[in-house]
């Protein structure tokens, strides 16, 4: 993508709703300009980051696409799968511990009035899988739109 | 409120507070802000809030046992009294800074009272 199309797409944003993100210069221009890449999200502003030659050649290194827009989804892809692995194995202790998933355990915990449900460990436990799982969702929603 | 703003909130109440030695910050993130703040006596309260959620939770806790701690995980907001933990009391929300101000009110003036009697 030339950079005059790179820079008519932060005038010209809707050219591109919905899109992550285009841009960068050209292969010409690119060992002497740092990347551009144009992203918003529907509904939202739009925001363009310059990335440093340094973070180019690292996403470049790191992916082995040498399109920067192309190369930032594989590596935001790669992170939001890590991370996403990371919850998982976070959440196994919770399961196994309680026998159940968290919706079937929320379930319980909203429907009976237990009183071991108001001990410490109890709350403790409710808290931190509950915030484990608003992560979990936060990061499926990103990701959709990425995949 | 956001994560982030309550961290400032807490952290400003922390720095002005005579019984808090330290803060330690687990989690703070778009959703989720987990922090223990660790007072001169060696007891600790434990910060829990999940802006998605709605939900908060203070617990002072001493010798690894909540001894004090209000929060609105299950039921609506309710205290776990200082004479009895392990009931839990319908009340009023509370900030984390008049949460403590009750820990400085209930745990340090009884604890001074009972070096005073001791001695």
């Amino acid at each position: 993508m030339s950079l005059l199309r790179s820079l008519l797409s932060i005038a010209l944003p809707t050219d591109y709703a919905g899109d992550l993100g285009v841009v960068f210069a050209n292969d010409l221009w690119y060992p002497m300009l740092n990347a551009l890449i144009t992203y918003w999200v529907p509904g939202d502003i739009m925001s363009t980051l310059v990335l440093p030659k340094s973070t180019t050649q690292a996403l470049r290194d790191l992916t082995g696409e040498v399109r920067p827009d192309a190369a930032l989804l594989l590596a935001l892809r790669d992170a939001f799968t890590y991370r996403l692995e990371q919850i998982q194995r976070q959440l196994q202790p919770f399961e196994t511990k309680y026998g159940m998933s968290f919706a079937e355990y929320r379930q319980r915990w909203e429907s009976e009035d237990r009183p071991e449900d108001y001990t410490w460990d109890a709350e403790r436990d409710y808290l931190e899988w509950e915030a484990l799982m608003t992560r979990k969702h936060r990061l499926e929603n990103s990701y959709q739109w990425l995949a | 409120m956001t994560p982030y703003a309550l961290l400032n909130l807490i952290v400003n109440v922390c720095t002005q507070s005579p019984i808090v030695a330290a803060y330690a910050v687990r989690t703070v993130d778009l959703d989720v802000l987990s922090l223990r703040v660790h007072l001169i006596d060696d007891s600790f309260i434990e910060v829990f809030y999940n802006d998605a959620t709605s939900k908060t939770a203070f617990a002072l806790i001493v010798n690894q046992q909540r001894i004090y701690g209000k929060d609105n995980a299950k039921i609506g907001w309710h205290v776990h009294p200082l004479a009895s933990p392990l009931d839990h009391v319908p009340c009023n929300p509370v900030t984390f800074e008049e949460f403590l101000a009750e820990v400085e009110l209930l745990h340090f003036s009884s604890s001074a009272r009972k070096e005073d009697a001791s001695s």
